[in-house]
């Protein structure tokens, strides 16, 4: 009785290991293979529209009611500039942490004017700053703060009619994506 | 010969209870972040959504409902997704019936229902839906019938699979939406003939 009841305890105590380790690893895990699979071709900061095959291979959507846009953020020398050219249509911009999270969303009702600027950069973690909030930089209009050393940049345009899809695409294309180091991003929030 | 019976059923227990545990943990793992068991999903009828998904405080069952699958979420301000894999009567669906999905649409900018083959992602032409295509009856009402051959009105066709779920999806929805998921007006999902 004493043996079946240590089994039985084994059993629920292992069950309960991998019931944890599968919803805390495998999510992340598949989030790393994603950004490994959009950094793989094009590396991080650069940013890449996708065809409607990489769209399914690297999100897992194969959509074609979306043109969608993608850049792997990495802050680890300084902020990221993401400018976007977006056709008059229904978008939608998000930034993910490396965890999958959505930390800032953003559609076309917000946005009165393109293209424009998204900065991404790191939170100053120091104890010892004196500083106050820094300015954003002054050509970017929305500024999204991570406390990640990476993230991954999604927008995803709305088509309509399939015979824009093409158009969509063209106007997506002109944006871009840029790391600033440290010193450019400053004399731009310097800048007068 | 006692005790080397003993041994050998030792040394047998080790993978049952590797099996057993392994089994114990990947299954409720699954159906929790299926929504099956737990409270991270709400129910509205057949439709089933996670609400905290896009959001800061997001669940790590949320997180990998859409992750595991390898799906970014999105935040509700942005969009709401319904997932059925029962009609509104609770019968699984089979996609060797015919559905008709009917009644009120809650208010979004614009919504998509898509028959999606289980996990696939692929979605071929013309299984979904969307409201810019889309008739739509007065009041904001909807009538899609979703059949394997082509129909009248709205059609969705339905893939040639042995299992079936329907998503709708609310983009940019009201904001009466995004608080009260169990509430939202949804269209019924009802069985037809079925070949």
């Amino acid at each position: 009785m004493r043996r079946r009841l240590f089994w039985i305890a084994a059993i629920l105590l292992l069950g309960l290991s991998v019931h944890l380790a599968y919803v805390l690893f495998v999510p992340n895990m598949e989030m790393s293979r994603i950004m490994k699979a959009a950094a793989e071709n094009h590396g991080a900061n650069r940013f890449l529209v996708l065809d409607e095959q990489e769209a399914a291979a690297i999100l897992s959507q194969q959509s074609r009611a979306f043109v969608q846009g993608i850049c792997v953020l990495d802050l680890s020398s300084g902020p990221v500039l993401v400018t976007l050219d977006t056709p008059s249509s229904y978008w939608m911009a998000n930034v993910y942490s490396r965890k999958g999270d959505n930390i800032y969303s953003l559609n076309d009702r917000q946005v009165s004017e393109v293209p424009f600027s998204i900065v991404v950069e790191r939170k100053k973690t120091s104890l010892f700053s004196l500083e106050s909030a820094e300015t954003p930089p002054e050509d970017a209009a929305f500024r999204v703060l991570t406390g990640d050393r990476g993230g991954l940049f999604v927008v995803r345009v709305f088509v309509q009619d399939p015979a824009y899809r093409a158009r969509i695409t063209r106007t997506l294309e002109r944006s871009s994506c840029k790391a600033q180091t440290a010193k450019a991003a400053q004399g731009v929030a310097q800048t007068p | 010969m006692a005790q080397a019976r003993s041994k050998f059923r030792g040394i047998a227990a080790v993978p049952l209870f590797l099996i057993a545990g392994i089994g114990t943990g990947l299954a409720t793992a699954s159906q929790v972040i299926q929504g099956n068991f737990g409270s991270f999903a709400v129910n509205s009828g057949p439709w089933r959504t996670w609400p905290a998904a896009g959001s800061p405080s997001i669940d790590p069952y949320t997180r990998g409902h859409f992750l595991v699958l390898g799906r970014l979420p999105m935040s509700t301000f942005e969009a709401v997704e319904y997932i059925a894999a029962a009609d509104s009567e609770g019968e699984r669906l089979d996609p060797s019936c015919n559905y008709v999905i009917a009644g009120a649409m809650a208010p979004a900018r614009w919504w998509r229902i898509t028959a999606r083959q289980g996990y696939s992602q692929q979605i071929a032409q013309g299984e979904s839906i969307l409201s810019q295509t889309a008739l739509i009856e007065p009041n904001n009402h909807i009538r899609v019938i979703a059949a394997r051959d082509p129909q009248p009105g709205n059609w969705l066709k339905l893939p040639n699979q042995s299992y079936l779920e329907f998503t709708l999806t609310l983009f940019s929805p009201a904001s009466s939406v995004k608080s009260a998921n169990s509430t939202v007006p949804l269209p019924k999902i009802i069985k037809e003939a079925c070949s």
